[in-house]
């Protein structure tokens, strides 16, 4: 049986959270057909952008819902400006001791480890880098990459900064680890990929001046939430297709047949401890 | 103030060197890497990096000759245990030949450094995505001398961190490098033309959609057809004009020049010239044009003045009337 976190981005979106029946139904969907699943947290934030930090409110609403449901509670939040750590700073008492924090930057997760020690740091996905191309998604001919989390100077400075989970993304090039991993427990997002993030971003100038279109820590009006920016096909024929797209900083790529039929294998081995379904961040 | 210029050959350190720069970086990519490795690249560049130990040690010799630094980049965001233990004995390697700073991008590798004790400097590089005084304040811990700061950065953003760890250096780019995407942040790879390129060119068409599956209104169709219309030229603009120049060989940008003296104020003391990649009439335009303004910088010209002779160096100030050439827009549009 395999674990799972629910993630949104905004509380205003979250369906009918408040159904038990509702998220187990959307994770079912998500994971290979018959997998036993346990539903043991719901999130709430965004990994790509410090502008989509919840609110006060936001964070009040979706830890009285995850009590309701008797789930366990996470927050989400990108790699940090010293402006978005301010923004944090506000939000964090209001955890509940025993939340996660999926953080996305060192000196985030160095700070949070010190500050809110009763707090459970997760790496996220922006620090367990590697290679994800989605245009060269033939198997035979990629190159293989595995997850930063089987490094031993990877999980040093994890250890060094308290943190004991961390997050990936399959690539079609990703060979995961063949058993358990030891001192470490490893989150699997399901469904899609992100390849590149911006610092900058294109649908976030939508509604401001010209001079302040694409300027770094611009204004926006969360215009991710409302659009998409699709690539209509895969440009470069390949024998498995990748399809691309963007969602304000960040161009993602959705799981192929083949990636979603592997991560049945992976569950069973153990290598992952938990899957993570993105439910608002779109399924594309 | 300290100018930090790029080399890809041997016989272009002396004289840029000579010319003005303070700090010259490099890349260098043994064979037995590409042997082992193949197409991963130890440094962001597959290209335009020094072949072996022995051009290392010519640099080395050349540029403190005249009392100058080098430092040696080995800023690939991520590697494997093998590739990060090969990258250790490469920086082992590269230190017993005399550089005088690294430049890492990976916090692994950091880690394995960290209890070496090299006798050399560790800069840490744009690619590590050091956004804020605890992640700076982590890397002076784990031995940081100064920190590249990334593409996209603004000028609140950089005063904030240079005030909150005065302690340690910082550089900032202000010529030529200008991928919108942030390079930490990007794991794709600058395929083949045929296979699609570099991810940040976007060649490919793309939509804009409502994710509520409704059709757009008319005023918001404009809207987005605009936005997408001025991203175009902004990205374009970015990439120094479609990697063009100026009839005299000057690089377009982006340009970080008439922020150069703000730059100053804050305590960044080194100012980087990026593209590795350039020819070298390119890097070498690119360091008159930044020495000029530091002289002016170091010699206390009203700051109003600098920005204005910065605004005309190309002779086409034009150019300067909107900010996607700019690292730093605020400059422009404040």
């Amino acid at each position: 049986m395999i674990k799972v976190a629910v993630a949104f981005t905004e509380f205003a979106r979250l369906g009918d959270l408040t159904s038990l029946e509702y998220l187990q139904q959307q994770v079912a969907s998500n994971l290979p057909q018959g997998q036993a699943f346990e539903l043991e947290q719901i999130r709430l934030g965004n990994e790509f952008c410090e502008r989509l930090i919840p609110s006060v409110g936001q964070i009040g609403k979706a830890i009285a819902v995850a009590d309701k449901l008797q789930l366990g509670f996470a927050l989400v939040i990108s790699n940090l400006t010293d402006r978005g750590l301010e923004k944090i700073e506000r939000i964090l008492p209001l955890l509940p001791d025993d939340s996660e924090v999926v953080v996305n930057d060192w000196g985030t997760a160095s700070y949070i480890s010190t500050a809110y020690p009763a707090l459970k740091l997760i790496a996220g996905r922006l620090l367990c880098k590697h290679l994800k191309e989605p245009r060269i998604a033939t198997p035979e001919e990629d190159p293989v990459v595995k997850w930063p989390v089987e490094n031993e100077y990877f999980l040093t400075v994890l250890a060094d900064l308290n943190i004991q989970s961390a997050e990936v993304d399959l690539a079609p090039h990703t060979r995961p680890p063949d058993h358990k991993m030891e001192h470490i427990s490893i989150g699997l997002h399901l469904g899609r990929g992100y390849s590149a993030r911006s610092q900058v971003c294109t649908i976030g100038s939508l509604h401001q001046f010209d001079e302040d279109k694409f300027s770094p820590g611009h204004q926006c009006l969360r215009e991710c939430l409302d659009y998409i920016v699709r690539v209509p096909q895969l440009i470069y024929p390949q024998t498995e297709q990748l399809q691309m797209y963007q969602r304000g900083t960040t161009w993602f790529y959705n799981y192929s047949d083949r990636m979603k039929q592997s991560i049945a294998t992976v569950i069973e081995r153990q290598s992952i401890d938990r899957v993570i379904v993105s439910l608002d961040w779109g399924d594309h | 103030m300290k100018i930090v210029a790029p080399i890809s050959r041997v016989e272009e350190a002396a004289i840029f060197a000579r010319q003005g720069a303070d700090e010259l970086f490099f890349g260098v990519i043994p064979q037995e890497w590409t042997k082992r490795f193949g197409r991963f690249t130890a440094n962001r560049r597959s290209a335009n990096n020094l072949d072996s130990l022995a051009d290392v040690a010519e640099v080395v010799e050349q540029v403190h000759s005249v009392g100058k630094r080098t430092s040696v980049a080995l800023n690939g965001t991520t590697h494997t245990a093998e590739q990060a233990a090969f990258v250790v004995e490469l920086a082992t390697a590269l230190v017993e030949k005399g550089v005088d700073a690294l430049i890492i991008g990976d916090i692994q590798v950091l880690a394995i450094l960290q209890p070496l004790q090299l006798p050399v400097r560790i800069h840490i590089s744009s690619t590590a995505s050091c956004r804020n005084v605890p992640t700076a304040r982590l890397m002076q811990k784990w031995g940081a001398d100064r920190i590249i700061l990334p593409r996209h950065t603004s000028l609140e953003e950089i005063r904030v961190l240079a005030s909150g760890v005065p302690d340690l250096e910082f550089e900032a780019f202000v010529l030529n490098d200008g991928c919108p995407y942030e390079e930490g942040l990007c794991h794709s790879l600058h395929l083949p033309t045929e296979l699609g390129g570099p991810l940040c060119f976007e060649s490919f068409d793309s939509s804009v959609e409502r994710l509520d599956g409704q059709p757009e209104s008319a005023d918001e169709r404009k809207l987005i057809n605009h936005n997408a219309a001025r991203y175009g030229q902004w990205r374009w603009s970015k990439f120094s004009r479609g990697f063009t120049t100026t009839a005299s060989g000057q690089p377009y940008g982006p340009c970080g020049l008439c922020a150069i003296p703000l730059l100053k104020e804050m305590g960044i003391e080194h100012i980087k010239i990026a593209g590795r990649d350039g020819n070298p009439e390119r890097k070498q335009r690119s360091l008159e044009m930044v020495g000029e303004i530091a002289a002016q910088t170091e010699d206390a010209v009203d700051c109003r003045d600098i920005m204005h002779f910065a605004r005309h160096i190309r002779g086409e100030p034009e150019l300067c009337q909107n900010s996607d050439m700019c690292y730093y827009p605020e400059v422009v549009t404040k």
